[in-house]
């Protein structure tokens, strides 16, 4: 007998599902890069907050960091590899896949 | 979640005007197209130009766009688009191309790409419509058809198409107001 497919939910990679990561890779997808006040600003985070979910994003290989110089301001310019598109581009397969599964199900009878 | 993501490319698209400012550098061209047919008399050829350029406008106002606020401007290729329409008259037959399909058709061909790439129905639909607009006026489709107007039927078609483009551009920045409010990742318990 062959064994059943695994369930998506199975499938999730925690380094992307996370929220906050997720709002980091979808804002750097459809911008390319970005400084840290801009996403702390867009996604309403504090800076220990961001700093640490940049810190995973780019650990995993997903993001870039770049220091720059913006006049005499300092700026740390984040982007998006071609690893955390493809990450981001899979976790919305998923989800797909996940809520056509749940729109799948037959209503629980009790 | 999805929507969560949907919502976030949404907003970052909005935020960053990818309608509003192509379309408007767009109706800044046919303003200019209308009011040379109908008031200023410049050296021929000149048209060919004008499409490379507004494009360039274009990359100039997304470049002093990042520089504010510190976020990029994706992949829509402006630059791409620019430097390929500033070839055009380049090109064998590039220079005399807008006599006969109007620099109408070449501003339109770079919506659509925009639209293609960005996959922004409200660039590429009226990118269209202006590939088509172009060969209308300056194979005498406009003169043949519209000749019972008063006016010179080309520049009221170019005129039209300016008050048209107007009203898009005024519609893309309302649009875009509406959707770039922030999208906070934490959610407030």
């Amino acid at each position: 007998m062959s064994e059943p497919d695994p369930h998506p939910l199975s499938r999730l990679d925690e380094t992307v599902h996370q929220r906050a990561r997720l709002g980091v890779l979808a804002i750097l997808t459809e911008r390319t890069d970005a400084d840290f006040g801009y996403l702390k600003r867009a996604l309403g985070l504090t800076d220990g907050n961001l700093g640490r979910h940049l810190e995973v994003l780019v650990t995993s290989g997903l993001v870039d960091l770049r220091r720059g110089y913006d006049g005499r301001r300092q700026r740390t310019w984040a982007r998006i590899t071609p690893a955390g598109r493809a990450a981001l581009l899979a976790e919305l397969d998923l989800l797909r896949s996940i809520t056509r599964l749940v729109d799948a199900e037959p209503p629980d009878a009790s | 979640m999805t929507s969560y993501l949907v919502r976030i490319l949404e907003r970052e698209r909005a935020a960053r005007h990818a309608r509003s400012i192509p379309l408007a550098a767009v109706t800044v061209a046919l303003v200019v197209l209308a009011a040379v047919g109908r008031y200023l008399r410049l050296p021929g050829l000149w048209d060919a130009f004008l499409p490379g350029l507004t494009f360039l406008l274009v990359v100039a106002a997304m470049a002093v766009q990042r520089a504010l606020r510190g976020a990029g401007n994706g992949r829509d290729g402006y630059g791409l688009v620019a430097v390929g329409l500033l070839l055009v008259p380049f090109l064998p037959f590039g220079l005399v191309a807008p006599l006969f399909v109007g620099a109408e058709a070449l501003l339109g061909a770079g919506l659509v790409v925009l639209g293609w790439r960005g996959r922004d129905r409200g660039l590429w639909v009226p990118g269209l419509v202006l590939l088509a607009l172009g060969p209308f006026v300056h194979l005498n489709g406009a003169a043949i058809t519209l000749f019972w107007l008063p006016a010179d039927p080309g520049v009221a078609v170019r005129v039209a198409t300016a008050v048209a483009f107007a009203v898009l551009t005024g519609r893309a920045i309302r649009i875009e107001r509406r959707r770039s409010t922030p999208v906070p990742a934490e959610v407030p318990a």
